[in-house]
């Protein structure tokens, strides 16, 4: 019963951890990405184009990578060439990416539905987790861990590669100075644009995976809106998460957990009150930009365009 | 990566304070600047917006499905009823216009006033993202208020209805208004949060075995209906097929409102001046975080206003499909943004909204012309891209501006690039 709770968890936490960590790279860098949602949005639908297309999930991920980063790049244009407001483009980003993935969808597949047989990303069987002694841990590990979706595991290594990225090498230091003092870094000689346009396309790339992770992973199909707001919750585990992978990896858990147990809930008590598990993201998130438990702070230069000089 | 060699863009456009003196045509003066920049943008950049948006739909329609996108946008203003203004209309097709335009107006109601809602914080240098959980929230006092006060005399249980719908809006916005003004914490990001937690509250109350569910019909999540006395008077149209409601005053009303409060008011005033220069607004002595609360409360009693109008004019019960697939909070961001935050703008890209959502909708598109499904896609697909190029009225300035060095480049043949 916990190993199923547990497993529910993490897969309701690794989008978030996907989306969470493109935000991250793009609001260290200084722009807000409101526009998540919308990215996971075409991963989700060109991640299953993209594998009925090529007949393979490889094609069907680098798809819709693709497709993310492309929406990404159309942003960072948007929010660093011209300057706009970052939180309008963002919410274009996410109508934009709702219409045309809609539009696409009915276009393509009608009222049909996606086709059924597409190549599911695989899971990763482990056999050897319940040998470890004692045999109720081992039994534990191998229900929770045994099973797991290749992209789960990807979402772990994506989140030490970032945190090595991001506080251990030059790259990480220059994408938080941009985010932090643009100015400065533009004067010690990093290319304050070249780095936020990096930083976004990637953010980009990763809600895509997320997205990919929720339509080719996991149900194995689109349907329009799949999202449903999920680029929101993961905003809101970077925010709850102060910026940091760690931080918003955890975050990422908790929420999932809360939505794993809404989804539960109502199986024990047949009732609509697990619904309200759904909202305990975002009330935390609220309380934590609230400053009631530890405020958390975002980059400074976050939000505003950068002019050069 | 940071300058691609693209024809298109040239350089990096730069007004409304461009580096004066890089203008080989003869740097125009600041005063000129910024007289193009006013007039460019009080009416040319939401017109070239909007025909930006609609010529990259009609793009897509062309490239996915082949059809004319001429011919596809005819029958869409087809839909909108829009045709019975013309007076030459006459007959059947006036009938079916007539009954048409009451669902673009109907639309429209709600449209003007979450548009409002996001204009008055805007105007306060606020961004209320927020409509939509406010407009919930309306929705649902709305809904409790019309089946509790049942018996008593219309207008009075009306106005009991709308007044609470409309408080509880402000009150829902007033806590991200609040937490700005204590904390500091940015309305974005509590807006955002507010309208998840709006719609889940939403489905719990109206959900199978919530609160507010029908008690004499637990099969389907939805609340019961609002009493008689609750719901608002048709006055064009058959009330039995969603004539348009009374609303409609109110929503024009509410455009007076907006512009009264703003521009004639002390609070108006305060407004205006905490959304130019906060720190500035502060030293001349202004309460700014006083302001910043107001200003979203007021901004959420509009949103609340739209809830209640739609719920106790045509609705009247609340479904939890309308509670987690409403999207007209987002559309005000839109309506706001192509209006600039002007009562007239927002009067006319909210009947440009309200009319583009009902003509796509399967109820009026024809669909030998064009499959309304996709067609209400495109309708976001332009909705996205009008707030994107809204946003970046830096481009169509930019537009604007080649066309006119364009002009000047075919007369003086002498003028040439220097370089950029």
């Amino acid at each position: 019963m916990w190993s199923a709770l547990l497993s529910a968890t993490l897969r309701s936490a690794t989008p978030l951890t996907f989306a969470a960590i493109g935000g991250l790279f793009s609001e260290r860098s200084g722009v807000v990405n409101i526009g998540l949602e919308g990215m996971m949005l075409m991963g989700a639908f060109f991640a299953i184009w993209g594998a009925d297309r090529t007949h393979s999930w490889v094609g069907g991920l680098l798809i819709a990578m693709a497709a993310g980063g492309a929406l990404a790049l159309v942003y960072a244009y948007f929010a660093i060439q011209l300057r706009a407001d970052q939180i309008v483009g963002g919410t274009a980003i996410n109508f934009l990416a709702l219409g045309l993935t809609g539009y696409l969808y009915i276009d393509i597949y009608g009222v049909q539905g996606t086709p059924n047989n597409l190549p599911g990303i695989p899971d990763v069987h482990i056999s050897w987790l319940e040998k470890i002694p004692p045999h109720g841990l081992g039994r534990f590990l191998q229900d929770s861990f045994g099973q797991m979706n290749l992209m789960i595991w990807m979402s772990f290594v994506l989140l030490v590669v970032t945190w090595l990225l991001m506080f251990k090498t030059p790259m990480g230091l220059r994408i938080r100075a941009v985010g932090e003092h643009p100015r400065a870094a533009d004067t010690v000689g990093i290319s304050v644009y070249r780095v936020r346009y990096g930083s976004v396309t990637l953010s980009g790339v990763l809600a895509a995976l997320g997205g990919a992770y929720l339509s080719l992973g996991f149900v194995h199909s689109f349907s329009e809106n799949m999202t449903a707001g999920r680029g929101f919750i993961a905003l809101a585990a970077l925010i709850f998460g102060g910026w940091r992978p760690f931080g918003a990896f955890g975050a990422a858990l908790l929420f999932g957990f809360s939505s794993a147990l809404a989804r539960r809930l109502p199986d024990a008590y047949g009732s609509s009150a697990g619904t309200l598990f759904e909202a305990l993201p975002y009330v935390l998130t609220l309380i934590a930009v609230a400053g009631v438990i530890g405020r958390s702070i975002p980059p400074a230069a976050v939000g505003r365009p950068y002019k050069k000089q | 990566m940071s300058e691609p060699p693209s024809e298109e863009r040239v350089e990096p456009p730069s007004p409304p304070e461009p580096a004066a003196g890089e203008n080989p045509l003869g740097a125009p003066s600041v005063a000129a600047r910024f007289a193009l920049y006013q007039r460019a943008g009080g009416i040319v950049t939401p017109l070239i917006t909007a025909a930006l948006a609609f010529a990259v739909g009609g793009l897509v329609v062309l490239a996915s499905t082949g059809k004319n996108p001429l011919s596809t946008y005819q029958a869409i203003f087809n839909g909108t009823g829009l045709k019975w203004l013309f007076p030459w209309v006459t007959g059947a097709a006036r009938a079916q216009a007539a009954l048409n335009l009451q669902q673009t107006l109907l639309l429209t109601i709600p449209l003007v006033l979450t548009g409002l809602a996001v204009a008055f914080a805007f105007r306060c240098g606020l961004f209320n993202i927020g409509g939509q959980g406010q407009y919930i929230v309306g929705s649902l006092v709305a809904v409790q208020a019309g089946i509790w006060f049942a018996g008593i005399s219309r207008p009075v249980h009306i106005l009991i209805a709308v007044a609470l719908a409309a408080i509880a809006g402000g009150l829902w916005a007033g806590i991200a208004g609040f937490l700005r003004a204590t904390v500091g914490a940015h309305e974005v990001i509590t807006t955002i949060m507010l309208n998840w937690i709006a719609l889940w509250i939403g489905s719990y109350m109206v959900g199978f075995g919530g609160p507010l569910q029908n008690p004499k019909d637990n099969s389907i999540p939805a609340t019961a209906d609002i009493a008689h006395s609750a719901t608002l008077p048709v006055f064009w149209g058959d009330p039995v097929l969603q004539g348009l409601h009374i609303g409609f005053f109110v929503a024009i009303g509410a455009l007076a409102v907006f512009w009264v409060i703003l521009n004639r008011t002390t609070l108006g005033y305060e407004v205006r001046a905490v959304g130019f220069n906060a720190e500035a607004a502060r030293y001349g002595g202004i309460a700014v975080g006083r302001s910043y609360f107001t200003a979203m409360a007021i901004s959420g009693a509009f949103a609340g206003l739209a809830g209640s109008l739609d719920l106790l004019g045509w609705e009247f019960h609340l479904d939890l499909t309308v509670v987690q697939g409403s999207t007209i909070g987002f559309f005000g961001i839109a309506v706001a943004l192509l209006g600039r935050n002007s009562s007239v703008g927002i009067a006319c890209s909210a009947l440009l909204f309200g009319a583009l959502i009902n003509g796509t909708s399967t109820r009026t598109l024809d669909p030998s012309v064009f499959q309304p499904e996709l067609a209400g896609n495109l309708t976001r697909i332009i909705q996205g891209l009008v707030v994107l190029f809204v946003g970046a009225d830096v481009l169509v300035l930019y537009l604007w501006q080649a066309r006119r060095k364009v002009r000047r480049r075919v007369r003086p043949a002498s003028a040439k690039e220097v370089g950029t």
